[in-house]
């Protein structure tokens, strides 16, 4: 290279192209990811809206929150339907032709013309499509069930539809109890040990390992948690698939995260802290309770709530040990015993979404319900998210060392 | 503390306790550290029970499975299966057969224009039909033989090696019913020959009535003439099974390391089987491995760019948005990404693959909306936020003196980083990677929703068209069958082996992160 | 002090929780088969609330729809009250069941087709038993097999959980097992979906779940799924430990599925009634008492 180059000048211009073209690169890539998970937001929020928010006051379609997944019996006019089928059979008929007519190679107009009408059919569902919805009667089984006298055979098509009416009031409920009752076991558990392993805990060889292997245990597959509560929990200790064996799955599955976060907040205070107040005579717990904890718990707390978050959106370590498809009482109903409580399953939000989109028939009502239920979950973490967001910003303008 | 001095009693000094309350005081830390040890020891117990219960469920596997093979080859049941693989050789030759008429038929349609019921008259001629559909149709008496062959083979397990189903007479080899039972199995060898030699003589009058046959094009003839000689290569290896049949040994031991190579290099995972289930791992190692490649090789560079852009390029604003924003993304329920990701994605690429633009790729258009690529590309969505919040953090943690002595030599932004600043960051980097690597291989409701459930190894002879094959994941598996298992049996033992291989492999993973980390990040600050 | 306290209450909510106790009278707890659990039987117990509202307010249901294998895995281990199973016990369950002391009792609640769909603009209209057997099995991997269209087949089958699977396999494969191509799904609306995105794909729905737009039934044999002597064809159970069914409500859950209005409902989700055409050797409804 040339070393009498005066190194204040103006570079060259293709070196300066060259550096924008991978600056706008990284932009956009950075911004890729940002439209790829906003599609899935949008799209979500989009469709789950529709089933949460209706144009009525309140606002919020508290039936849907509340109630428990019933079947939905609808009823749709006869006529329009039956005319839908005969569109739909149609269309099918000639795409089948256009299919066979596509290896030929002469008949471009013939499939022009086949398309032109298939065109002109699908026009004609869509006015069908919007005649049907605004003629239709839907029920949720309870209102049906109060029905004074059902729609009349001769005008109305019945059709029933399992888990779409009703709402998703259970499962909202067994989410929190379940995140409740596992948070609260690896709270205690956890920042016990974390006082522990970083305050009284003598450094050495011991510890390292102790503190490195719960930090690979955070990384454990969350199906692996959920076939070790299965085991021991559903089948080695007896007690079935019961909201207690999901608390100690989930507890576990959340305490090395916990541990490793308590632990991390706990050293980050600065060794003065600790130093002067056993200087003053204050013995070890003393110090702690005083000089340690209460600067911690925030920090303690913050970072459990991303913990919450996931341990709120797993549904393998749920799906044998707590959760059911279907369970139309509410937690606190119809218990003779007060244990019952913990010995009793649960409906959980993301198991809901699996089993409502695999296993049962696909139409325009179970989408608004897996929406719904997508949407009204992303709403709760997206809660959980904010205040542990905003809690550490608070914290990180208040608390400076 | 303070109100610790105004709480101290008649003490002689603010700073000396009396011996009394020294003692006491003394005894109550003792035992409040006692209490918190206990809680530690209690905690990292409960947590050292997860590898103690794996172990004594999984290992129990090994012994279960020798156990199995024992009784599969005591039983008759490996002498009626290796009646049976000549039997899937024809089957073989036969889909070779079939593809021959595949190439036909299109040959027909696209090149000659031909309408179906013109193709039909062509080529379901009896004389064709005779060929294609025959050939196969020679094989079903040996295969209805051998179904009642296994039936038998099986009710012999049942009824002297099923362990639940044991009378209480003691049972032991030489007993006379059990050599009536194997000797009746080797008895039929005889007509299993006769059949197979039947067979071999039909299937080579077809083929030999094939060499008749009109070819349109010079390629489907030279295929012809191929599967011909494939066909003549199948008739000899009869003489090897008729070998192995005459030499097999009923009661020779099992070796103890063919129960590992069955697990650990298994190529087939069939657990609810006619003939013995088989828990082999490989299909679903490599289904797991290929979906976190495909994963990662999307993932990094758009996480690391985002790291590196919103770290060192981007202005303050943008980064107090974009940052929590992505990290938010690690917050949507993976059940959601994968209903919301077949539809929307896997649907996208199906239709792109369908668009007559660019079927000019060898491998478009694919078939199957539910395959690898689905899978990886959600998988890389919600590893990114794991990725991108560790290798920023990586990034920042770089002092800010190293950045500032590098453009004050004249270096441009690019430069620093890409010469400075990131090979500072590397082993943080690196680590952050391999802890995303992590998280995707565990991830289990995505991959049993989208990754289309094909226990089989794809065929990575396809090239890059393998990411287009549907395939099965540990994760998923577990997720799928635990339901199903009873306590004990071997089917509930493979799980908790899969559990075991998962566990590890999680494990040295997240090790080598922190190895990295420490090993090269000290170095370098 | 805030600590041990806390100690306190979680030993106390352990030592609670550790009594096990079995759960109020008058809750159903129903396992098994999705087939059943995912349409028929939520609305099965909703009408039986609804008809014993008058008398008792409080009959809470309990539904886990994970596939028939489940379902009988959990009356042999005793944590289900019925179990749902849309295939035959297999022999080695039932040894397992005889060694926990579990007296399986099968009671036939209805009927129920396989039906073998394809996509609409598949050409075909129906296949031979043998055909299917030879595709399922992976014996024939491309469509010009079985007929003049092109291409590989995607198979598309239930997991092994399921009871589907299952009958399928003793009933159209005899026995075989399934190839190694196939692709196992969830649900059965998860195959319904896949198949009507995919044109060149195969698979077997139950007949509740076939009648949609997007998928074209097969005939076997020239016999379509709703005719009286379809091959395909196979009961669906509630299975019962008789050795164990204390449960009154649980009774009468069964009776009242067995009953005229149960079985009404029955065949308003396109299943058919536990007495239709086919002779089976399995209980029958009036000797399971």
């Amino acid at each position: 290279m040339q070393m009498h180059i005066n190194k204040f000048t103006k570079r060259p211009a293709r070196d300066a192209a060259v550096e924008n073209l991978l600056i706008t690169s990284f932009r956009i890539a950075t911004y890729l990811i940002v439209i790829a998970a906003g599609c899935i937001f949008v799209n979500i929020t989009y469709n789950g809206a529709k089933a949460v928010f209706q144009a009525e006051a309140p606002f919020v379609n508290i039936g849907f929150l509340t109630q428990k997944p019933q079947t939905l019996h609808v009823y749709e006019p006869k006529a329009i339907f039956f005319e839908q089928n005969a569109v739909n059979k149609q269309i099918v008929a000639l795409e089948q032709q256009s299919e066979a007519l596509a290896y030929s190679k002469n008949s471009d107009k013939e499939i022009l013309s086949i398309q032109e009408e298939i065109a002109g059919l699908k026009a004609r569902n869509k006015m069908l499509e919007k005649a049907r919805k605004s003629g239709r009667l839907l029920y949720s089984d309870s209102e049906y069930q109060k029905l004074e006298a059902l729609p009349d055979p001769e005008n109305y098509i019945y059709n029933n539809y399992a888990y779409s009416g009703g709402g998703i009031g259970p499962a909202i409920i067994g989410t929190c109890l379940l995140v409740i009752g596992s948070i609260t076991i690896a709270l205690l558990l956890g920042v016990l040990c974390a006082i522990f392993l970083s305050e009284y805990s003598r450094p050495g060889k011991t510890l390292q390992l102790v503190r490195l292997s719960i930090l690979n245990l955070s990384g454990v597959p969350s199906i692996v948690f959920g076939l070790f509560g299965f085991g021991i929990f559903v089948l080695f200790f007896g007690w079935g698939v019961s909201l207690i064996a999901g608390w100690f799955t989930l507890a576990i599955m959340a305490l090395p995260v916990i541990i490793t976060a308590s632990e991390e907040s706990m050293r980050s205070i600065p060794k003065g802290f600790r130093e002067g107040s056993l200087a003053l005579g204050a013995s070890e717990w003393t110090t702690i309770r005083t000089n340690v904890l209460p600067y911690a718990l925030p920090g303690i707390l913050t970072s459990s709530i991303m913990g919450i978050a996931r341990v709120a959106g797993e549904t393998a370590p749920i799906m044998f040990t707590a959760a059911f498809a279907l369970r139309d009482q509410l937690p606190w109903q119809g218990l003779e015993k007060p244990s019952d409580f913990f010995f009793q399953g649960v409906m959980a939000l993301p198991y809901h979404i699996y089993v409502v989109s695999s296993k049962i028939p696909q139409n325009e009502y179970t989408r608004n319900m897996q929406y719904g239920t997508a949407f009204v979950f992303l709403c709760i973490v997206g809660a959980f998210a904010l205040s542990s967001i905003l809690l550490r910003i608070r914290l990180r303008s208040k608390y400076r060392w | 503390m303070r109100e610790q001095e105004k709480k101290q009693p008649e003490a002689a000094s603010p700073f000396e306790l009396n011996a009394k309350a020294k003692h006491s005081k003394k005894a109550k830390d003792r035992s409040i550290k006692f209490f918190f040890r206990n809680c530690a020891v209690l905690t990292i117990a409960i947590l050292t029970l997860i590898t103690v219960f794996l172990f004594k469920e999984g290992l129990g596997f090994f012994t279960q499975e020798y156990d199995a093979l024992v009784s599969y080859r005591q039983s008759g049941m490996e002498y009626v299966d290796i009646q049976q693989q000549p039997i899937d050789t024809y089957v073989r030759l036969h889909q070779n057969l079939i593809r021959i008429r595949a190439d036909w038929i299109n040959h027909l349609r696209e090149v000659e224009q031909l309408s179906v019921n013109q193709v039909q008259a062509r080529i379901e001629t009896s004389k064709v039909n005779d060929l294609f559909f025959g050939y196969l149709e020679a094989s079903y008496p040996v295969r209805d033989y051998l179904a009642s062959q296994l039936d038998f083979a099986k009710s012999v397990e049942q009824k002297y090696f099923t362990k639940n189903l044991k009378t209480e007479a003691q049972w032991s080899k030489d007993s006379t019913d059990y050599q009536k039972a194997i000797q009746q199995i080797q008895d039929q060898r005889t007509e299993y020959s006769r059949l197979i030699d039947m067979l071999a003589l039909e299937a080579k009058q077809r083929v030999r009535s094939g060499i008749l046959i009109d070819w349109p094009n010079e390629k489907i003839s030279q295929q012809y003439t191929e599967f011909v000689e494939a066909q003549s290569r199948f008739t000899d290896s009869l003489n090897s099974t008729n070998l192995q049949l005459d030499t097999y040994n009923f009661s020779q031991p099992v070796a103890f390391k063919n129960v590992f190579m069955s697990f650990l290099t298994g190529r087939v995972w069939s657990s609810s089987s006619a003939s013995k289930d088989q828990y082999g791992l490989l299909p679903l190692l490599t289904g797991s491995l290929s979906i976190s490649i495909i994963a990662l090789l999307i993932a990094v560079p758009f996480s690391v760019s985002a790291a590196i852009y919103l770290n060192q390029i981007a202005g303050p604003t943008e980064r107090n948005i974009i940052k929590p924003y992505i990290e938010f993304i690690s917050a949507i329920p993976s059940v959601v990404i994968g209903f919301f990701g077949v539809a929307v994605f896997g649907q996208g690429v199906l239709n792109l693959s369908n668009l007559p633009l660019l079927s000019w790729l060898p491998f478009f258009p694919i078939q199957e909306r539910l395959n690898a690529l689905t899978a990886g590309a959600l998988l890389a969505l919600m590893a990114t936020p794991t990725i991108f919040t560790l290798a920023e953090d990586a990034i920042n943690n770089v002092p800010g003196k190293l950045r500032e002595a590098s453009l004050a030599m004249g270096a441009t932004r690019l430069q620093t980083i890409f010469k400075v600043i990131v090979p500072s960051a590397l082993s943080g980097i690196i680590s952050a990677i391999m802890l995303g690597f992590g998280r995707i291989i565990g991830e289990t409701m995505v991959v049993l929703l989208c990754a289309g459930n094909r226990i089989k190894i794809p065929d990575f002879m396809e090239g890059i068209g393998a990411v287009f094959e549907p395939v099965h994941t540990m994760t998923g598996v577990i997720a799928q069958e635990m339901g199903e298992v009873v306590q004990g049996s071997l089917h509930y033992r493979a799980l908790f082996m899969v559990g075991i291989v998962l566990f590890f492999l999680s494990l040295i993973v997240n090790y080598s992160a922190q190895w990295v980390l420490r090993k090269y990040g000290s170095e370098r600050n | 002090m805030m600590s041990i306290l806390r100690q306190i209450i979680k030993g106390t909510v352990l030592c609670t929780a550790l009594v096990a106790l079995p759960l109020t009278a008058e809750t159903v707890i129903i396992k098994g088969s999705d087939t059943l659990g995912a349409k028929l039987i939520p609305l099965l117990a909703e009408s039986f609330r609804a008809e014993k509202a008058s008398t008792l307010s409080n009959i809470s249901f309990e539904i886990a729809a994970e596939g028939s294998s489940t379902g009988i895995a959990s009356i042999i281990e005793g944590t289900t009250d019925i179990g749902m199973s849309s295939r035959e016990l297999a022999p080695l369950e039932l040894s397992q069941a005889r060694a926990k002391k579990v007296a399986i009792a099968q009671i036939q609640i209805a009927r129920d087709s396989l039906a073998v769909v394809v996509h609409p603009t598949n050409s075909i209209d129906g296949l031979s038993m043998q055909d299917i057997e030879n595709l399922f099995c992976g014996d024939i991997q491309n469509w010009a097999g079985v007929s003049l269209q092109t291409g590989n087949t995607s198979v598309y089958v239930r997991n092994s959980a399921s009871g589907t699977y299952r009958a399928f396999s003793d009933l159209a494969l005899s026995g075989r097992d399934y190839g190694q191509e196939v692709l196992s799904m969830a649900g059965n609306e998860q195959i319904a979906e896949e198949i009507a995105n995919n044109t060149h794909s195969i698979g077997y729905v139950g007949f509740a779940y076939a009648d949609r737009l997007g998928l074209k039934i097969l005939s076997i044999d020239g016999i379509m799924p709703q005719e009286p002597d379809y091959a395909l064809s196979r009961p669906l159970y509630f299975l019962i430990n008789q050795n164990n069914f204390k449960k009154p409500i649980a009774r009468e859950f069964v009776d009242f599925v067995l009953s005229p209005k149960g079985q009404a409902i029955v065949e308003s989700v396109y299943f058919l009634p536990a007495t239709a055409a086919r002779n089976t050797n399995s209980f029958n409804s009036e000797s399971w008492k």
